[in-house]
């Protein structure tokens, strides 16, 4: 069995695995856990709306703190965005989703996706020259912070190298690019990857809280 | 639906096939131009390997209008046919080896006074010089 | 003066091939390795020094598609030519005779050329019990291979079955096949793999063998070089429609018709080192890219067992559904008890309020 056969298959799916039993694993364990009562009075009715608006009030800072972290907001975007747009729309990777879900759709062309994925890789590089450069970021980084960053990374830089042939033996930086996937995705669970869920928890819940006590109107 | 509804060709083809020419023409153009100052100076014969490259229709045709036709015209008959010309410029060859249905197996342009497979070669011609006294041993000088 | 004593030049122009010939012949055969034009006449020479050369080619778990194509190299008369610069001592689909004389063929050549014929292998070998699976004239191919390697100046693996296993090592292998080098180690051995393999390639290779006096460079599969370096992906006419993002999804769909990339429909190009993209089958005719179907990557180890011809290359094992349910009943699980615990604690912390 070569580098590859293993990537595309036993180290597949052993990863998926992980990632399904560690993510509701943790949403589970969460959800699950007792939640503190508010005795206080509802001041108006319909927190679930308060909820909703938080999922959106949060996603640009309040405008005086602009200045001070608008463009970790910004870099943060271009990653986000980067990602999602090579993920899904990228015709091998489309491919490997089609085979999951049963159906395919429209992609971008290999040129476009290339584009993105460079520029995403350089905002990941600046979020973490950024991260090392601030002293109070620096102070608070952990093992997580940096590891979670690499794992991100990794799958870029080496699916880069792979798209535009510049491994010396293509199918082992194949089967590279994909260990590193597989890396990320048995690390999602345990770390602060977690944010891709748990932010919708933690906006609506602050949300729907203020709002419960009259804020949020 | 029958038969005949289905594509035989492709609608739009890709490079094989293709009218358009590729740039790679006028690239082969400027290595002849080299190769011919080295000649003219006195080098060895040069050849440029045109089979593996991916050149287009409209490329062998820009190639063909652009080199011509010289003085010379060959053909070879020797494990198969192969056709030899000589460009419009002297000293420019094009030789196309070509298979028994007269298939193009590989076909180059060379540089020099005379491409290679127009040469008598020394052996063949050592061969000749031992058999040809046969042409006229059996001729009975008494006769003449 | 005994035959093998001519050099090869001699004995073709008694034959009345020409020197000329020789110069035809190594043009095709340097156009196709990459060899310089212009060391087509040294080479035309260096072949006609040789000696002809003594090749014995054993067929051993093979279904005779090396052998169909490997006569069907160039145009007939340059095949000619390859066929009478060997000595082709044994070839039992070929040659005329048959029986125990075709045995004694085999015995003669070998004594008359000790340590230097060069033995062609087609054909996977089985090697459970003993190899019972394979036999010819009651002697098993894995004795044959033994016997037959001992005094052989090099061995080349003609086709996947000979160079990996092939088909008949494919999954469950019931046969135990194995390709040549899994059992000869202590001889030079050349890959020349392919279902079937690209004759260009084989005549490629003897004619080096026999010009050069070696056999060409090789790559880690023992493959040549000159034929192998590349993937079909690197070659392929097709490329630009993968750039560009143009597909063929599924057959004599809009984009197979307009020639687009068989990506999707499982074309394993980029992991498949051979010459098709550039010299063709069938003498340039076509090969399986230009005739809309994905190439299966016949030139690797192992390819008949890549889950499929269909599937596309980045598509991989996921697993099943019922696997994945189960690892999110497992998760669920997980979950719940760390919630009890969690709770105990909460429990705990706020005195059980």
């Amino acid at each position: 069995m070569t580098l590859l056969d293993f990537a595309r298959g036993p180290a597949m799916q052993i990863a998926i695995i992980i990632f399904v039993v560690g993510i509701v694993w943790r949403l589970v364990g969460v959800w699950a856990l007792r939640q503190k009562k508010d005795l206080s009075e509802p001041r108006q009715k319909g927190a679930w709306i308060g909820g909703i608006k938080g999922l959106f009030v949060h996603a640009w800072p309040y405008k005086p703190f602009v200045p001070k972290v608008g463009t970790q907001y910004i870099v943060g975007y271009v990653i986000h965005l980067g990602l999602f747009i090579v993920l899904i729309f990228g015709t091998p990777h489309m491919l490997f989703f089609a085979d999951i879900v049963g159906f395919t759709w429209w992609t971008l062309p290999g040129g476009v996706i290339t584009a993105v994925a460079v520029v995403t890789t350089l905002a990941l590089f600046i979020a973490l020259i950024k991260r090392l450069v601030n002293p109070v970021q620096r102070m608070i980084s952990n093992f997580d912070d940096y590891a979670t960053w690499f794992v991100t990374t990794a799958p870029f830089v080496t699916g880069l190298m792979t798209t535009m042939g510049m491994w010396p033996h293509y199918e082992t930086g194949l089967a590279i690019h994909l260990l590193s996937v597989w890396l990320l995705l048995i690390y999602f669970p345990f770390g602060k990857l977690m944010h891709s869920f748990w932010f919708v928890v933690s906006r609506y819940t602050t949300g729907s809280r203020f709002a419960r006590r009259g804020g949020m109107a | 639906m029958s038969l005949k509804d289905i594509a035989v060709k492709l609608d739009s083809g890709p490079v094989p096939g293709s009218s358009e020419t590729t740039g790679l023409a006028v690239a082969l153009l400027r290595e002849v131009a080299d190769h011919l100052n080295t000649v003219s100076q006195g080098g060895d014969r040069q050849v440029v390997e045109l089979t593996n490259l991916p050149l287009s229709d409209g490329d062998l045709q820009l190639l063909e209008e652009k080199l011509g036709r010289g003085e010379v015209e060959a053909r070879i008959n020797a494990a198969g046919p192969t056709e030899v010309f000589e460009t419009a410029y002297p000293g420019v060859w094009w030789v196309k080896y070509l298979g028994e249905d007269d298939r193009v197996i590989t076909q180059q342009l060379e540089i020099g006074t005379v491409p290679m497979i127009l040469e008598a070669h020394r052996e063949d011609i050592q061969a000749s010089a031992r058999q040809f006294p046969s042409t006229f041993d059996e001729l009975d000088p008494k006769q003449q | 003066m005994k035959e093998h004593d001519l050099t090869l030049g001699e004995e073709l122009r008694r034959q009345g091939i020409s020197r000329r010939s020789f110069l035809k012949f190594c043009a095709g055969v340097a156009s196709s390795m990459a060899i310089p034009a212009a060391m087509v006449p040294a080479m035309a020479d260096s072949l006609a020094q040789a000696r002809r050369q003594s090749v014995i080619m054993m067929a051993y778990q093979e279904c005779t598609g090396c052998l169909e194509s490997l006569t069907r190299s160039f145009a007939p008369t340059l095949e000619n030519l390859i066929f009478n610069f060997v000595s082709l001592d044994f070839q039992h689909t070929l040659q005329a005779a048959a029986g125990d004389q075709a045995i004694e063929a085999i015995q003669t050549a070998m004594e008359e050329n000790w340590g230097k014929y060069l033995l062609l292998v087609d054909g996977s070998i089985p090697l459970k019990d003993d190899g019972i699976y394979s036999v010819s004239h009651g002697q098993s191919h894995l004795d044959s291979l033994r016997e037959l390697s001992e005094g052989a100046a090099a061995i080349v693996s003609i086709g996947t079955c000979a160079s990996f296993g092939g088909v008949g090592a494919a999954n469950p292998n019931p046969t135990g096949a194995v390709g040549v080098d899994q059992i000869i180690t202590d001889k030079p051995i050349l890959n020349v793999p392919g279902c079937p393999p690209m004759p260009e390639v084989m005549t490629g290779v003897l004619t080096s063998f026999l010009a050069f006096g070696a056999l060409p460079e090789v790559d880690r599969l023992k493959r040549p070089k000159a034929f192998f370096a590349d993937t079909i992906h690197d070659r392929c006419y097709r490329r630009t429609f993968y750039d560009q993002g143009k597909f063929a999804y599924s057959f004599d769909d809009e984009g197979a018709r307009k020639g687009w990339c068989l990506y999707p429909l499982g074309c394993k190009g980029p992991i498949t080192h051979n010459a098709c993209a550039t010299l063709k089958f069938n003498q340039g005719v076509s090969w399986p890219i230009q005739s809309g179907h994905g190439c299966i990557g016949c030139s690797e180890p192992d390819f008949w067992d890549k889950e499929g011809f269909y599937k596309p290359l980045s598509a991989g094992q996921w697993g099943t559904a019922e696997g994945i349910a189960i690892a999110a009943a497992a998760g669920v699980a997980l979950g719940a008890a760390s919630a009890v615990m969690s709770r105990r604690n909460q429990d705990k912390i706020s005195g059980g309020k």
